[in-house]
C-alpha cells in the first residue's frame, strides 16, 4: 500500500495500462495489436506535446494523452488499418483541447465535456465504419484485481459500485442472465477505467452517486431496448450522452454540500 | 440555451449513430439487414438474413420466418473481431456455429428448417470458447417462426 500512496494516479493509470495491454498482446497477438497500440500513444502524445508548445512554448508529454492512446488502441477491434488509430488520436486530442477552449469561452466551465478516448474513437466508428472490439478488456481476474487497485487509489468506488448496480439490476428486469452479466469483463473495463475519468466525471461525491445511476440506467437502456438499435454502440454512445450531464451535476450546489 | 445545446449535442450524437447503423444497413461489411425469400425449392421457402456479428450486437438482432421456412444466414464477424471466436447458437434448432470470417463475399452459411413455431433466441457460445471465455458479453438476438 506505500507504493500505491507514493505513486501519482497518473503513473499508476500508465502502468496498470501497460500491464493489460501486454496480456491482450499475447491473447490477440504482436502483429494484430501492438502497431495501433503504438501509432495511438505516439499520436496522442506528439500532438499534445504540440499543442502544449504552441500554447505555452515549453515541451512535456502529457501523461494525460498518453492514457487516451492507450485507451483508443486497447477499444478499438484489433488489426486496425494505420489511419484508423492515428485519426481516432487526432480527433481525441484536438477535440478535447477544441472543447476545452469553447466550455471555456462559452460557459466559463474548466474542462473539456468528453471523454477524449471515446470521442476519438466514436467518430471514428462514423468515419470509417469500424467497430469497437475492447481487447484490452480479455482478461476479468486482471481487470478486476488492477481495478480494485485503480479504484483505491483514485477513491472512485462509489462512482464504479453505483453504476455497476444500477445497469445489473437494470439488466436483470430486461432478463438477462445473471451469471453473464457479472462475467462481463469488458463492462467492468468501462466502468473502472473510463467512466472514472477524472475530467468528465462529477467533481463532487453525490455527483458521481448520481452520474453512476444516470450513466447505468442510461447504457442498460441503449443495450436491451429501442429495438436494439444503439446495443453495439451503446458503452461508447451511453458514456458520451452521460458526459454531457457532468456540467449540469457539477453547477447543481446542492451535490457539493 | 444551454438546454438547448446539450439537447442539439445529444441529437447530433444520435443522429450519428442512427446515420451509422443506417448506413451499414445498406452496406455489407458492417451489417446488411438484407432479407431475401427465394422461390420454393422442393417445396421449402428459403429465407435468407445477412448478419454481422460485432463485440456486444447481433446486426441485425430480429429475424421473422415462417414454420417450414429453410432459414439461411449468412453472417461474418465485424471487422478486427474474427479473433472473438463469435459465433450463433440457436438451441432448439441444435445450432451451434463459430463464425471466423470477416469476409463479405465469403460468408459462414448456416442453413436449417424453421419446424418449430415460436419465438427462440439467438446468442453466441462460442465467444465464450475465445479469448475473452465467459468474460465476452452476452449477444442475443431473436428468431420468431411464425405458423
Amino acid at each position: 500500500m506505500k507504493f500505491l500512496a507514493k505513486i501519482n494516479v497518473y503513473n499508476l493509470l500508465i502502468f496498470l495500462l501497460v500491464i493489460i495491454s501486454f496480456f491482450g498482446i499475447i491473447k490477440f497477438g504482436i502483429k494484430e495489436t501492438l502497431p495501433q497500440l503504438i501509432i495511438a500513444v505516439i499520436t496522442c502524445g506528439l500532438i499534445d506535446s504540440l499543442i502544449d508548445y504552441f500554447e505555452f512554448r515549453r515541451f512535456r508529454v502529457s501523461k494525460s494523452s498518453v492514457i487516451t492512446g492507450f485507451f483508443i488502441g486497447l477499444v478499438l477491434s484489433i488489426d486496425q488499418t494505420w489511419y484508423v488509430p492515428l485519426v481516432a488520436s487526432l480527433i481525441a486530442v484536438c477535440g478535447k483541447h477544441i472543447g476545452g477552449f469553447l466550455m471555456k469561452k462559452l460557459f466559463n466551465y474548466n474542462s473539456h465535456i468528453f471523454n477524449p478516448a471515446i470521442f476519438g474513437i466514436f467518430i471514428c466508428l462514423i468515419l470509417f465504419n469500424t467497430i469497437d472490439g475492447w481487447w484490452g478488456a480479455t482478461n476479468l481476474i486482471l481487470i478486476l484485481l488492477l481495478g480494485i487497485l485503480l479504484l483505491y487509489k483514485f477513491k472512485r468506488f462509489h462512482l464504479t459500485l453505483t453504476f455497476l448496480a444500477t445497469y445489473f439490476i437494470l439488466s436483470l428486469v430486461f432478463g438477462n442472465n445473471f451469471f453473464n452479466l457479472i462475467l462481463d469483463s469488458t463492462i467492468y473495463f468501462f466502468s473502472i477505467f473510463m467512466l472514472t475519468e477524472p475530467k468528465t466525471s462529477p467533481n463532487s461525491f453525490r455527483g458521481r452517486i448520481i452520474y453512476g445511476l444516470l450513466s447505468g440506467v442510461i447504457i442498460a437502456l441503449m443495450i436491451n431496448s429501442f429495438a436494439g438499435l444503439f446495443s453495439g454502440y451503446s458503452l461508447i454512445l451511453g458514456l458520451l450522452i452521460c458526459n454531457l450531464c457532468v456540467p449540469f451535476l457539477n453547477k447543481l450546489n446542492f451535490l457539493h454540500k | 440555451m444551454k438546454i438547448l445545446l446539450i439537447i442539439f449535442l445529444i441529437s447530433v450524437l444520435l443522429f450519428a449513430c442512427a446515420r451509422n447503423i443506417t448506413e451499414n444497413e445498406q452496406n455489407i461489411p458492417s451489417g446488411e439487414i438484407k432479407e431475401t425469400v427465394q422461390e420454393p425449392i422442393n417445396g421449402e421457402n428459403v429465407k435468407e438474413f445477412n448478419m454481422v456479428i460485432e463485440h456486444r450486437a447481433y446486426t441485425p438482432n430480429s429475424f421473422t420466418v415462417k414454420k417450414g421456412d429453410k432459414v439461411r444466414f449468412l453472417a461474418i464477424a465485424a471487422p478486427g473481431t474474427s479473433s472473438h471466436n463469435h459465433g450463433i447458437t440457436i438451441d432448439e434448432f441444435n445450432i451451434n456455429v463459430a463464425v471466423l470470417k470477416e469476409d463479405v463475399n465469403n460468408p459462414e452459411i448456416i442453413e436449417f428448417v424453421a419446424d418449430k413455431a415460436g419465438t427462440f433466441e439467438i446468442y453466441c457460445m462460442p465467444c465464450w470458447d475465445g479469448p475473452f471465455g465467459k468474460g465476452h458479453p452476452e449477444i442475443k438476438a431473436t428468431l420468431v417462426v411464425e405458423e
